[in-house]
């Protein structure tokens, strides 16, 4: 999130969209209620009627797939309607830029689209510079190539009718959102957007969310109090885990993947830190040598010196991937089923019903040699090889399953939606052999690095591991490490020196000559001299009174609360909204009040948005991919033939067809559209919920949510049983009819969608057919997510045999 | 044997219902806590029981010592009637166990509490009302005296007691005028309750008369049972004008109109319970017939059991996802307990002087402690 | 009833801000020790499971799909003990092993209860289960977590309750509470506090945003306290009592003296 949870407090109105809070992040509630308390105005966009929707004030709802078009017709409302921060969009966004001849766009497709490679050559879509190397501005927004311009030309086709055409949005519904969310264009009034997997989980999930990202701008609200673009993460620590570097293009504090291009340390630094020649931009990126360099320093010890290039050869390189798609979640289970993957570590997850086209992905671990698994329960993964329809002595793979704890059971962090890293002791001892994450992690690497002491295949980055956290891992230690500590005595600006083993107080001070190491750079400044400050729990807010509890735990970056918060004052330092300040400049002090401001320096020139090489929020942005706008597109599989252009879906779209999982189905043969979500009593692939008895008996058994009119064509009753198949697979559940659910009224006819929670598998003490198995290997272009939010399926009643 | 083997049935589903819970024998549920054992097996008994006080009070109290010969069968069913009334009890309570909690507790505000009380101190009364005849029999003279001494004021006791805990069993169900329908519930159900468990004593007397007549082998006096049949014909006529003027007063004319099952029961009740006997107890040719007494009186008490069950069980709507019919094993329990019943009162009819036979005319009796005709059973004269 | 120092306690259920999450049944499993139930799909309409209160569930949240022109709606409602300041329960128990304490709850203690289940029979809220099954059963209701609010804490359900639906506190603030939340939101609420004077009041205050008849809520009972009905012919008990015995023995003694003066005119048996 650009912002928190608790600064929903402060909106005017909350949108509310690929989201379900009521459902998936109840606790989260607590602030929408008191919200609504003051007045503010409840938006749900969401294809079914669900219990978020029961206590929203506005409900629309939309085909599942269409977020692009309702967004895009709210951003023709809003400039056609001067429902615009002027001010804002002038000073902090690139309205102004002018786009270059490269750029064009035309029946859905963007200038520079190679058919062939299915990407873009996106150095067409450049900005137009001057002498200098700037780019060149119009001040007016009136220059037909300016970014604004440009904008308003692309959005000029979503207007009401075609909008409510693609998406089945009733009009009158429309317009009222459209109204009301708008409003929040004045200074003094802020909306918050709201979203989750619902927006990211499509074939162009990216781009939905540059769309929020886009209105927001347009209406000020990014870097003010009860405004931003805020993701609900859809894990307890996912946030802390990506932020962690989890995920295979990063390393820890979002820093790049090296690849095979990146031959040494200077290659690397000088592909991946971004320069500027705009004199107006902060361009904060441009210190990542410190950060890599402190990285290195952190894992390597004295091994990384600036001699050998801070052991940065022991970095593994990225290469093009499996069959050129590279190595995320639908490459990696690809290549499983190819034969390819040897070993699985699979940690914390459950592929087998979690991912989409589990089919698959269960063959494919068919496939290993051997799997490690780390979790409470035994779930489906970890018994794959005794799953319904195998021969168990058919499987060669060799199982692990390390039993591990629950986060009541361990000390450590969680890092929230809102990025506050909030430190928790160990409430209870583990049982039995369960043991937490870190201390398997610790003794695999301990175990590892005694192998590698005798030999093996290039043993220096497992050797020369600078690993010492403990005999007994301590959380804490790894926390110290994260935060970082000065190597060597360092001479401040002020004068003094600093001592090494001094923890550093904030990635400012981090160097790229090797006298610091920090695990990751933007946790720096999290545990300090002053101690743990995500340990913290005292309730007092800060004097601005807007719910940023600076001395409750600890936020990255620095503690900064709100991020881009220097696009809540004008140039002078005079926030736009001094009833819900942020920050304000002291003219006597000389010094900012509130938040931590988003770079320290005084009120004037530089551009609030530190952390992009342009300063400026994004309304065009030439590095997506798949477009500098977003464009509707519809989902890979739908019923309907795209309206608005004759490009059908995401010309970039990862879609896989390799495989005899990997088919595809037409709405001849699958008219209905289906979609995938949650309910509040399980947890993900019920892993653990459905181990649990109490929620177990609650909601027991797999279903899906059928429209009344649907069900009565159909002979359907809830309670019946009846089968959902698509192009990869069937299974069998529950329906239950609902009014809640209806038709979309789309391109002139009614377009029927029925949604299935995917909590169920065959292991645990309630079970039930695998809702992923429906789902397909389709991925966005940029993050490679999958879209399992929206396919093509069928159903009908079970015939009792 | 019949009588044998229904109660031997009763046993085995009693033993079942307390080594498998009440669920392994009864269909009563949480929307319908009280079913057939209440209704049929305390409720209706007890008000069958009635025909110890009303004849008590008939022939003890306002003096009409002609029908004295009824006054030991009425007291001897009453006891039984208790009996069986408890012995339901310790089926149909969830705790039988605990049951002696009534008597240490203090709790005047609930109905229970006073129909347990009552009831307990009344079953007592009775067992030292009727353990005179027995002991007659055994010769126990010093005993005997003590009890004839104490008989008036116990015997007062009993009928007050009675009074009070009838119509208690009626306040208990004044609790609920929004579960039972409008055609029962009344602000007036402990008066509805007293008068038909007064109004049944009469019918029961005669028909218990006629049948141990025919069983143990004498005339019955139909004058004296046709003097009673007028008596109770009084008695229903009055139960029919309140109830009746109760259900318009209450403004439930419109419900007992309706084409409802509700309804239809309504009128079973009233029709064949209440207006049919009445008519029939007017006529002089069944006052003086046994066929038309027994047909009359059996109407009567049916329609006391009917209404009991009506408004206890029948006239309950709750929860529309929950029904509740009697099941094999709550009705079987409840039979062999009215068959231990009879049985026991068989055997002590035969063992001891209950029935007195009585000449074919009979003018005012001097008091019942010197019978004048001879008495069946009896191995002895006092 | 209540010294100056103890102040009865009492529940806002606010449906307007219930999400149907139903932590509060679980929170309430939890506390109570209640196994947990085998189901198969839902009962009742929605996820709603099970279709009722029962001796496994002290609490339970209704849902009910409300339909108003094209628009749905889903609201839910919450089933638990309203701890009435009047209990028809406690009044009807014959071993007072139900009684209403000075902090609000109406509390059940096994030890004196004997299964009659007089308390099912009266609650106009049908809130008292049995289980029939056990052999040493017993009433099942919620307890409004007496120990928990005896140690100043707030019961089970409020604690967990993520949106606040559920308050807690003393009676007299949350009536004032519920007042104000309909006076400063006439859109959001109807204009009605189920349980501020039903039955004579309550301990537990629901608002809604709909009809409550709409959420499976038992409505139509009336504003006086239940146990005044049997009270009105309870309370002259003992005068009835000793009515009936002057007059049965005074007809008893003036039928006897009759009698006696008969005799003596020379009839004989």
């Amino acid at each position: 999130m650009t912002n928190h949870w608790v600064d929903m407090i402060n909106a005017d109105v909350v949108m509310i969209m690929g989201g379900n809070p009521a459902e998936d992040h109840p606790i989260a509630m607590n602030w929408l209620t008191r919200t609504k308390e003051r007045g503010a105005y409840i938006v749900h966009v969401d294809p079914r009627f669900n219990r978020t929707s029961s206590v929203a004030d506005v409900f629309a709802k939309l085909r599942s797939g269409t977020d692009i078009a309702f967004v895009g017709g709210m951003i023709k409302y809003a400039i056609d309607n001067n429902r615009i921060q002027q001010e804002y969009v002038r000073e902090y966004t690139n309205a102004s830029w002018i786009v270059g001849d490269g750029y064009g766009f035309a029946d859905g497709l963007f200038a520079g689209f190679d058919p062939a490679k299915k990407s873009y050559d996106r150095a067409r879509w450049a900005f137009a510079l001057d002498g200098q190397g700037q780019p060149r501005r119009d001040p007016t927004l009136k220059h037909p190539r300016s970014v604004f311009q440009l904008l308003k030309a692309h959005f000029s086709r979503y207007d009401v009718d075609t909008v409510c055409r693609i998406t089945g949005t009733p009009k009158e519904a429309y317009l009222r959102v459209c109204d009301l969310y708008t409003s929040t264009y004045a200074p003094d009034r802020a909306g918050t957007w709201l979203y989750a997997m619902g927006t990211a989980q499509h074939s162009h999930g990216t781009q939905n969310v540059r769309s929020y990202a886009i209105l927001q701008l347009l209406l000020g609200n990014i870097g003010v109090a009860g405004g931003g673009v805020n993701a609900m993460r859809g894990e307890s620590n996912v946030q802390g885990s990506t932020d962690q570097g989890l995920n295979n293009d990063i390393l820890p504090g979002y820093l790049k993947t090296p690849v095979e291009a990146d031959t040494d340390l200077a290659t690397y630094l000088k592909r991946v830190t971004p320069v500027t020649a705009n004199a107006q931009s902060v361009n904060w990126l441009q210190n990542m040598p410190k950060y890599v360099v402190s990285l290195l320093k952190a894992w390597w010890g004295e091994h990384a010196r600036a001699d050998n290039d801070f052991a940065f050869s022991y970095l593994p390189r990225q290469g093009q991937g499996f069959q050129g798609e590279g190595y995320a979640f639908l490459a990696l289970t690809h290549a499983m089923l190819a034969g390819d993957v040897k070993g699985l570590f699979c940690v914390g997850q459950n592929p087998a019903v979690g991912g989409a086209n589990a089919r698959l992905i269960r063959a494919g671990l068919d496939k290993l040699d051997w799997m490690v698994v780390v979790d409470l329960f035994e779930h489906e993964t970890a018994g794959f090889w005794k799953r319904p329809d195998v021969d168990p002595t058919k499987i060669p793979t060799e199982v692990f399953v390390l039993p591990a704890t629950s986060a009541v059971e361990k000390e450590g962090s969680i890092v929230n939606s809102g990025r506050w890293a909030q430190w928790r002791y160990r409430a209870v001892k583990p049982i039995a052999a369960c043991r937490p994450d870190l201390e398997i992690i610790d003794g695999l690497a301990k175990a590892m690095k005694r192998a590698y002491e005798k030999d093996g295949v290039f043993p220096e980055p497992i050797r020369h591991l600078a690993w010492d956290y403990g005999h007994a891992a301590d959380p804490h230690k790894v926390a110290r490490e994260l935060n970082g500590r000065y190597l060597a005595d360092v001479a401040q600006p002020d004068g003094t020196r600093v001592a090494p083993g001094t923890q550093v107080a904030g990635f400012a001070q981090l160097r790229d000559d090797g006298s610091t190491m920090s695990g990751n750079w933007i946790y720096c400044g999290g545990y300090t001299e002053e101690g743990n400050l995500a340990a913290r729990r005292d309730a007092t807010d800060a004097p601005n009174g807007i719910g940023l509890y600076p001395k409750w735990a600890w936020v990255w970056p620095m503690n900064r609360r709100i991020l881009y918060n220097r696009a809540s004052v004008n140039r002078k330092g005079e926030p736009f909204n001094p009833r819900k300040w942020v920050i304000r400049w002291n003219a006597e002090k000389k010094a900012w009040e509130g938040d931590v401001p988003d770079g320290a320096m005084p009120p004037g020139a530089m551009n609030p948005f530190i952390m992009l090489a342009s300063g400026v929020g994004q309304l065009y942005a030439p590095e997506m991919v798949d477009g500098p706008f977003p464009e509707h597109y519809e989902p890979v599989e739908s019923p309907v033939r795209n309206p608005l252009s004759k490009t059908q879906s995401s010309p970039c779209a990862q879609v896989w067809q390799s495989t005899e999982f990997d088919k595809y189905g037409t709405a001849e043969v699958f008219p209905i559209v289906a979609t995938t979500y949650r309910v509040s009593e399980h947890w993900q692939t019920g892993a653990m919920s459905r181990n649990m008895p109490w929620l177990a008996g609650l909601v027991p058994s797999a279903f899906v949510e059928i429209g009344t009119a649907l069900a009565a064509r159909e002979g359907i009753k809830s309670g019946d049983r009846v089968i959902v198949s698509s192009a990869r697979g069937s299974i069998e559940v529950y329906a239950l009819v609902t009014e809640r659910f209806q038709p979309f009224f789309v391109d002139g006819r009614l377009i029927d969608e029925i949604g299935l929670p995917w909590h169920w598998g065959y292991a645990g003490i309630v079970s039930g057919d695998i809702a992923n198995d429906l789902t397909a290997s389709v991925g966005d272009p940029n993050t490679q997510i999958p879209e399992t939010k929206v396919f093509l399926c069928n159903l009908r009643k079970k015939t009792p045999a | 044997m019949v009588l044998l083997a229904i109660m031997a049935l009763g046993v085995v589903l009693a033993v079942v219902r307390y080594a498998g819970g009440i669920r392994s024998v009864a269909n009563i549920n949480n929307a319908y806590p009280w079913g057939w054992w209440v209704g049929f097996g305390i409720m209706t008994m007890i008000a069958l029981g009635g025909v110890g006080f009303t004849i008590t009070l008939l022939v003890e109290i306002l003096g009409r010592h002609r029908y004295h010969a009824l006054l030991r069968p009425a007291v001897l069913m009453a006891l039984l009637c208790y009996a069986s009334a408890i012995v339901m009890l310790m089926v149909e309570l969830g705790r039988p166990w605990k049951v002696w909690m009534i008597l240490v507790s203090w709790a005047p505000s609930a109905a229970l509490y006073e129909v347990g009380w009552c009831a307990f101190l009344y079953l007592n009364v009775l067992v030292l009302e009727f353990v005179q005849v027995p002991l007659e029999e055994l010769g126990w003279g010093r005993v005997l005296k003590v009890l004839r001494v104490i008989y008036i004021p116990i015997m007062l006791l009993g009928v007050t007691l009675s009074h009070l805990h009838q119509s208690s069993l009626g306040t208990l169900l004044t609790l609920i005028p929004h579960k039972i329908n409008v055609l029962w519930w009344s602000e007036q159900l402990p008066l509805i309750f007293l008068f038909s468990a007064m109004m049944a004593g009469p019918a029961l007397a005669i028909l218990e008369y006629l049948a141990a007549a025919r069983w143990l082998g004498f005339t019955p006096n139909i004058d004296m049972l046709g003097g009673l049949a007028r008596i109770e014909a009084w008695l229903v006529g009055l139960l029919l004008v309140f109830r009746l003027g109760d259900l318009v007063i209450r403004g439930a004319v419109d419900a007992a109109l309706s084409w409802t099952w509700f309804a239809v029961s309504f009128w079973v009740e009233i029709g064949f319970g209440l207006l049919l006997p009445l008519v029939l107890l007017m006529m002089p040719e069944v006052q003086a017939s046994r066929g038309g007494l027994v047909t009359a009186c059996s109407l009567v008490v049916a329609g006391v059991l009917l209404h009991r069950l009506n408004v206890a069980v029948f006239g309950l709507r709750v929860r529309h996802w929950e029904t509740y019919v009697p099941s094999f094993g709550e009705i079987g329990i409840t039979l062999g307990i009215a068959a231990g019943a009879v049985l026991v009162f068989g055997v002590l009819a035969r063992m001891l002087p209950i029935h007195e036979e009585l000449p074919p005319t009979v003018a005012s009796q001097p008091r019942a402690t010197a019978p004048a005709g001879a008495w069946h059973g009896a191995r002895s004269v006092s | 009833m209540t010294t100056p120092s103890v102040k009865p306690k009492a529940m806002i259920q606010d449906n307007t801000r219930c999400i149907g999450c139903r932590a509060c049944m679980i929170a309430c499993k939890s506390w109570n020790n209640r196994p947990a139930d085998h189901t198969e799909f839902f009962a009742g309409a929605g996820y709603q499971n099970p279709v009722d209160l029962d001796a496994n569930n002290y609490t339970l949240i209704t849902f009910n799909e409300i339909v108003t022109g094209a628009q749905p709606d889903w609201v839910f409602g919450r089933q638990l003990c309203m701890h009435c300041e009047h209990p028809a329960c406690a009044s009807a128990c014959p071993t007072t092993a139900l009684t209403k304490t000075a902090l609000g709850p109406v509390v059940f203690n096994e030890s004196r209860c004997i299964g009659c289940r007089a308390c099912m029979q009266a609650c106009p809220f049908l809130i008292p289960k049995y289980d029939y099954e056990n052999l040493n059963p017993k009433i099942h209701k919620c307890t409004f977590c007496a120990d928990r609010i005896e140690a100043g804490l707030k019961p089970a359900c409020a604690t967990v309750c993520p949106t606040a639906a559920i308050s807690f506190g003393d009676r007299d603030d949350m009536v004032a509470e519920a007042k104000r939340r309909i006076a400063t939101a006439p859109g959001t609420y109807i204009p009605e506090i189920y349980g501020l004077d039903d039955v004579g009041g309550t301990s537990v205050l629901h608002l809604s945003s709909v009809p409550f008849e709409q959420l499976g809520y038992i409505t139509g009972l009336p504003k006086t306290p239940m146990p005044d009905l049997t009270h009105r012919w309870l309370r002259v008990t003992p005068h009835f009592f000793a009515l009936l015995y002057a007059v049965f023995g005074a007809l008893t003694w003036i039928m006897h003296r009759r009698a006696n003066r008969s005799d003596s005119k020379g009839h004989t048996a």
